[in-house]
């Protein structure tokens, strides 16, 4: 034990943008030290090595004391230890509370326990993320889904409110719950979908599929068992098939490329099937599940027809346009909200994908 | 006085887990004042329990002795329960009249092992009968203030006078059952005397005060000294006024206020009138000293024109070896020891031809059973007092003292600080107004005792001036001495001396022989600085002994000015007779060259604003002639004082030189330092916004070789240079009010500790605000929209400042003095770092203080001061005292 004592405390908590990011990021406090000193830092002040060393250990410091507090961001409001203007307090939560999608893309579809918290070694490896950048990250998500799983009301409102978040971090941890709680299969074949992808996809769902519409009491954390049911019906189109393809061929002859409308006019019958095959099994919540796995094959079969992402639009909004036009959905209001519902989420999950 | 204290405990809040298998605890509260001691029910498991339980207790004169505590403790069936923390209450804020009658709210809960755990919410309430007898012993409503100048939001009626008390005690941390308890008994059992040691001293103090007249103690100096073994002592100062509230309609809020004004406004004679800009102008001041009262005051700041005329620094020291105090309740060897120093630094005001001493303090140094008592001041005469009263005294010295133990008191002023002297006062005042009226000095050219002859005044050619001026005391902002000011600077002086490791007398004699070689060798230090940047006055200076087993260190640290009616000092000259002969000596001397060129540097710059200036006040000829007198002058003090040059002959002349030049600053940050609380002359355009208070400590290992001095001056170097770099993002900055508390200590090597505090104010500058980072520092507009933000919260932030003022806001109510003791022990594994501990504890500290002015319902802590009174760091213990104003600003 050193003799040595170097402290410096001001009233006002004392942040600096660049060493508190390399904290969060997970380096120890020598490294922060080379790396400020690499980016110029005892070139600029003409500070010494062991001047830096002695700053990023002040904040280092503060920084630990602070992690207590920023687990539970209501408390850093409360205390009287550190003295944080709103700005500040602002930037720490912000920069704690975010994340990298390559570390929270591993996490997702894995279960949120202290047993998986061990294994966050692997998942530095993989994404060269610091373990302790891994673990801050992990506990963050973790923490968030425990306190707004079962909370009623909006989840981005709830973690707004209870974290102090923006919205954009917010809806990035409100989809990450929503992937949890619904459990969709996200790995195996699923394992090349980004983080954003899947942050589109959720959305989509979120906004459309969810209980959300019903009212604020309730989640938007579940799916709408109604409509999941009432989906069977739409089942029928499969039935329309012909009628479909002519309304939807029409319609694009001008405006694919002929490549595209070969394949379209070749594989329509597949491609039919595949969007159309969620409405027939979505009420079972294991299907549900595979959602995204039946997405991925059409989306997969696709790609190796060369369909570029403006084309696969195109045809998409063609073929929800003409699904409305036949008959029985055309004759139907009800079905046609619940058609357009469904297609929503599917043309948006489709393109993310692709 | 008989009173009736209600205290109602509400609830806790985050209490840590005392229970492992339940994850919680049961907890409950005893509440206990003066041995009477209440228990409220076990609230059972939950780490946020309520109870929402009244206690009331009815308690007489010890209300200003004792201390409210408030212990929580988790219930256990089946062993004693186990301590979770502990909450003092002083009750003193709620005895003031027109104070805050409740206090309430959050508190943290602290426990001297564990540190902050939790918080518990309170309600605490006292009514007490006002007791008018003549003979009580209880001197409630007596207002203290640490501040060292008189408190805004009073009129100033009457200064009375200088009041000193001191209480004496056993250390509990050396009583023999310290052998047996646990720890956190023993900090317990020391924070408990500490509390009640000071609720004694401001008792008498305040007593004192009302014997003068008085109702209020301005410039509250409390201190104390850990005598080991021989005892604990608590020293407070002050300064007794009579002050009133501004608003008459106070005056129907209490009878106890009208009982301490009447006799003061039977007797008042003028009034202190606050103006505009905060700028005092006095009237006229009447003062009267009692017969064995010295004439002392503890402020620093003065109205420029109360002050008539400045002496300069004047110092005693006494070397004492502490003895087992016989009778607690009768100190009077400490008593006859601080009479001794108290008389021999009147002494030498009055061989200065000063009546007071003002901006006086007093400080002591142990190691073991030696202590050095120090005190320091700036004689002066003051407008309201009449030198004619005071007959003069011829100087006594105690060296040879019959006491038992040894003592010899140093005396420095006649040597080294060579200023003014005799009388003169009535028929300056008589003349026309000098705007450098107080740097004159009482006395013609032939008067002087001193070898440097006063020179005229170049300011108004009439009075004398000395050639340099020392003293301890504030700038006042604003003053008309500020016109003739250019520039400021932080300058410091530094000794450091190995000694040998003796016991008993012969340590005291060593010691006190050495003494007036280190004050002669800091005078020369500073003397020669001021000759590096070519100034010719040192404001706020304080100084600093500090005494180990092995080591003496002193520490002068002042601001240099120069003040354009002083004569400019003659340019630094260096004679080597060493030869050079390896590496280092010629580093050496290429330092010597540039200390050289620096000093003519600055001083042709200066000659060069000087005339500009007087160019400006159309005297051309007076600049020459005076210029010439300069230059006269120079010749004939070199020529008279070779003692003024800088000798180099042997090693440590050359470790002197080494410690004059300072380092290369960084290139970034422009950070200016400043012992002084106002802000330094020359700079424009602060920023408040930013302004915030800054806290380091230090603690190095100095270097073994003969190189200590060196080592030692280093450190402040730097420390310095550490708050530039750490406040680069403030930066360019002002650091005010820098002080730094020294204490040597000696584990194997020697070390040294430094506790460094100021007060930042970032001064704004368009082209760096826009450099620096937008999230953090933004521009004007983003810091006061952050402002204006915050004031919308709930949370409220308490300002702590060592200042008297809070930069850029307004004090509305003074609420209370307040102190703190905290002690945090915790023994530390290899592994630790005494850092964190440190850092930990720091903010733990603060967070209680902040918790203080929240109870109190106030926002700000002026004059703050954080005291480090026992440290063993290695051990990881630490007793600190936090003192300040609480009060509430706009």
């Amino acid at each position: 034990m050193g003799t040595e004592i170097d402290v410096f405390i001001s009233n006002y908590t004392l942040v600096d943008p660049e060493i508190y990011q390399l904290w969060v990021e997970g380096h120890t406090a020598s490294e922060a030290v080379s790396i400020l000193n690499q980016r110029g830092l005892g070139q600029l002040t003409g500070a010494p090595l062991e001047l830096i060393a002695s700053d990023v250990l002040d904040h280092y410091r503060t920084y630990s004391l602070l992690e207590k507090l920023l687990s539970n961001p209501n408390k850093l409001q409360e205390q009287l230890a550190f003295q944080i203007e709103p700005q500040t307090r602002k930037l720490l939560i912000e920069k704690y509370y975010d994340f990298d999608d390559s570390v929270v893309r591993e996490l997702i579809g894995k279960k949120l326990s202290s047993k998986h918290r061990k294994d966050l070694d692997e998942v530095s490896e993989k994404t060269g993320v610091p373990l302790k950048s891994c673990r801050r990250q992990f506990d963050n998500v973790k923490r968030i889904y425990k306190m707004v799983e079962d909370m009623p009301g909006p989840v981005v409102q709830n973690i707004q409110n209870l974290f102090y978040l923006p919205e954009y971090i917010a809806k990035k941890y409100a989809c990450i719950v929503f992937l949890a709680c619904i459990r969709f299969e996200t790995k195996r074949k699923l394992n090349h979908i980004t983080f954003s992808c899947w942050k589109r996809c959720t959305e989509a769902i979120m906004d459309n599929w969810t209980n959300k519409l019903a009212g604020v009491d309730n989640f938007d954390t579940e799916h709408d068992k109604d409509f999941f049911s009432e989906l069977r019906e739409i089942k029928i189109l499969l039935e329309k098939e012909k009628e479909h393809k002519h309304l939807v061929c029409v319609l694009l002859r001008a405006k694919l490329l002929q490549k595209c409308y070969l394949d379209l006019d070749a594989n329509f019958k597949n491609y039919n099937r595949a969007i159309l095959l969620p409405t027939t099994n979505m009420h079972r919540p294991r299907d549900v599940k595979n959602m995204f796995v039946e997405l991925t094959s059409l989306s997969d079969s696709l790609k190796q027809a060369n369909w570029t992402v403006p084309e696969l639009e195109v045809f998409l909004n063609a073929y929800t346009q003409c699904g409305c036009e036949i008959d029985i959905i055309r004759d139907s209001a009800a079905l046609k909200i619940l058609w357009e519902k469904y297609m929503k989420v599917i043309t948006e999950c489709l393109l993310a994908m692709y | 006085m008989p009173a009736i204290l209600k205290v109602r405990v509400i609830s806790a809040r985050d209490l840590p887990i005392m229970d492992k298998s339940t994850e919680s605890t049961d907890a409950f509260v005893e509440v206990k004042f003066n041995d009477v001691c209440f228990k409220t029910s076990v609230c059972r498991k939950t780490l946020c329990p309520t109870w929402n339980t009244d206690f009331r207790f009815e308690v007489d004169a010890e209300i200003q002795n004792d201390i409210l505590e408030i212990k929580i403790y988790d219930h256990d069936s089946y062993s004693a329960n186990d301590a979770i923390g502990k909450v003092y209450i002083d009750l003193s804020p709620l005895t003031m009249t027109n104070g805050p009658t409740l206090l309430q709210g959050w508190h943290p809960i602290y426990d001297t092992l564990r540190g902050i755990r939790g918080e518990i919410n309170l309600i605490v309430k006292l009514h007490f009968f006002n007791n008018e007898n003549k003979f009580r012993d209880t001197s409630i409503g007596v207002k203290i203030f640490a501040l060292n100048e008189f408190p805004s939001c009073y009129s100033l009626i009457k200064v009375h006078s200088f009041v000193e008390e001191l209480v004496v005690s056993t250390d509990p941390e050396y009583q023999w059952v310290d052998n047996f308890r646990s720890n956190r008994a023993s900090n317990d059992a020391r924070v408990r005397l500490l509390y009640r040691l000071t609720g004694s001293l401001k008792r008498k103090l305040g007593l004192k005060a009302l014997d003068l007249g008085g109702n209020a103690i301005v410039g509250y100096l409390q201190d104390f000294d850990i005598e080991g073994e021989y005892g604990l002592v608590a020293r407070g100062i002050g300064t007794v006024v009579t002050l009133q509230e501004f608003e008459p309609a106070m005056a129907s809020q209490g009878p106890a206020l009208l009982l301490f004004q009447d006799p003061a406004r039977a007797q008042c004679k003028g009034s202190l009138n606050r103006s505009g800009q905060g700028d005092l102008s006095v009237h006229r001041f009447y003062s009267h000293h009692l017969k064995s009262v010295f004439p002392f005051y503890t402020l620093s700041h003065w109205p420029s024109s109360v002050i008539q005329s400045i002496g300069g620094f004047v110092t005693a020291r006494s070397v004492k070896l502490l003895s087992k105090i016989e009778e607690p309740d009768e100190p009077e060897t400490r008593d006859a020891w601080w009479h001794e120093i108290r008389s021999e630094i009147d002494s030498h005001a009055k061989v200065l031809g000063c009546s007071v001493v003002i901006g006086y303090t007093e400080t002591t140094t142990i190691c073991d059973e030696l202590c050095i008592l120090s005190a320091t001041g700036t004689a002066a005469n003051l407008a309201f007092t009449s030198a004619k009263d005071e007959p003069y005294k011829s100087p006594t010295f105690y060296g040879k003292d019959k006491i038992a133990s040894l003592s010899k008191t140093v005396s420095n002023k006649k040597v080294e600080y060579k200023l003014c002297n005799l009388l003169g006062v009535a028929n300056n005042s008589a003349e026309t107004v000098c705007p450098a009226g107080f740097s004159h000095v009482p006395f013609t050219k032939k008067d002087s005792p001193f070898t440097n002859k006063p020179q005229k005044c170049r300011s108004c050619q009439k009075f004398y001036v000395p050639d340099i001026l020392i003293c301890t005391l504030e700038l006042q902002p604003g003053s008309q001495l500020g016109s003739l000011l250019i520039e400021s600077l932080c300058v410091e002086a530094s000794v450091c001396r190995a000694k040998k490791k003796l016991q008993g007398e012969s340590n005291a004699i060593v010691v006190s022989e050495v003494l007036p070689f280190i004050e002669y060798e800091l005078h020369r230090q500073l003397l020669n600085k001021l000759k590096l940047h070519a100034m010719n006055a040192i404001f706020g200076l304080s100084v600093q002994i500090s005494i180990s087993e092995s080591v003496i260190s002193a520490l002068a640290v002042g601001t240099a000015v120069f003040i354009k009616s002083l004569p400019l000092l003659p340019p630094i000259k260096i004679s080597r007779s060493l030869q050079v002969l390896d590496e280092e000596d010629q580093k050496l001397v290429s330092i010597q060259k540039k200390i050289i060129e620096k000093s003519g540097e600055q001083r042709r710059a200066r000659m060069e604003s000087v005339a500009w200036n007087s160019d400006s006040d159309d005297a051309d000829s007076k600049t020459d002639s005076s210029d010439e007198n300069i230059s006269e002058n120079i010749a004939l003090e070199l020529a008279k004082r070779r003692s003024l040059a800088l000798e180099i002959d042997d090693e440590e002349d050359e470790d002197n030189l080494a410690i004059l030049m300072e380092p290369p600053p960084l290139f970034g940050p422009s950070v200016q330092f400043s012992t002084l609380q106002a802000v330094p002359p020359g700079t424009e355009h602060l920023s408040f916004i930013n302004a915030q208070m800054i806290t380091s400590l230090h603690q190095a290992t100095l270097d073994e070789s003969f190189r200590i001095n060196q080592s030692f001056s280093g450190l402040f170097k730097e420390i310095k240079q550490s708050l530039r770099f750490k406040l680069r993002h403030f930066s360019p900055c002002c650091v005010l009010d820098l002080k730094f508390d020294v204490t040597m200590s000696e584990e194997e090597k020697n070390i040294a500790q430094i506790l460094t505090s100021a007060m930042v104010v970032p001064s704004k500058s368009k082209q760096f605000s826009e450099k620096s980072d937008d999230l953090l520092f933004g521009s004007e507009e983003a810091k006061s929209q952050a402002s204006r933000d915050s004031l919308k919260e709930k949370t409220v932030f308490v300002e702590m400042t060592t200042l008297n003022y809070v930069v850029g806001r307004r004090v509305v109510r003074y609420l209370s003095h307040i102190e703190l003791f905290l002690i945090k022990e915790n023994a530390l594994r290899e592994t630790d770092s005494v850092s964190e501990f440190i850092h930990v504890f720091v903010t733990e500290v603060y967070a209680i203080a902040r918790a203080q002015v929240r109870l109190l319902c106030g926002n700000a802590i002026l004059a703050l001061k954080l005291r480090i009174i026992d440290c063993n760091a290695g051990e990881g213990y630490v007793l600190v005292m936090l003192s300040g104003d609480v009060c509430v600003i706009s």
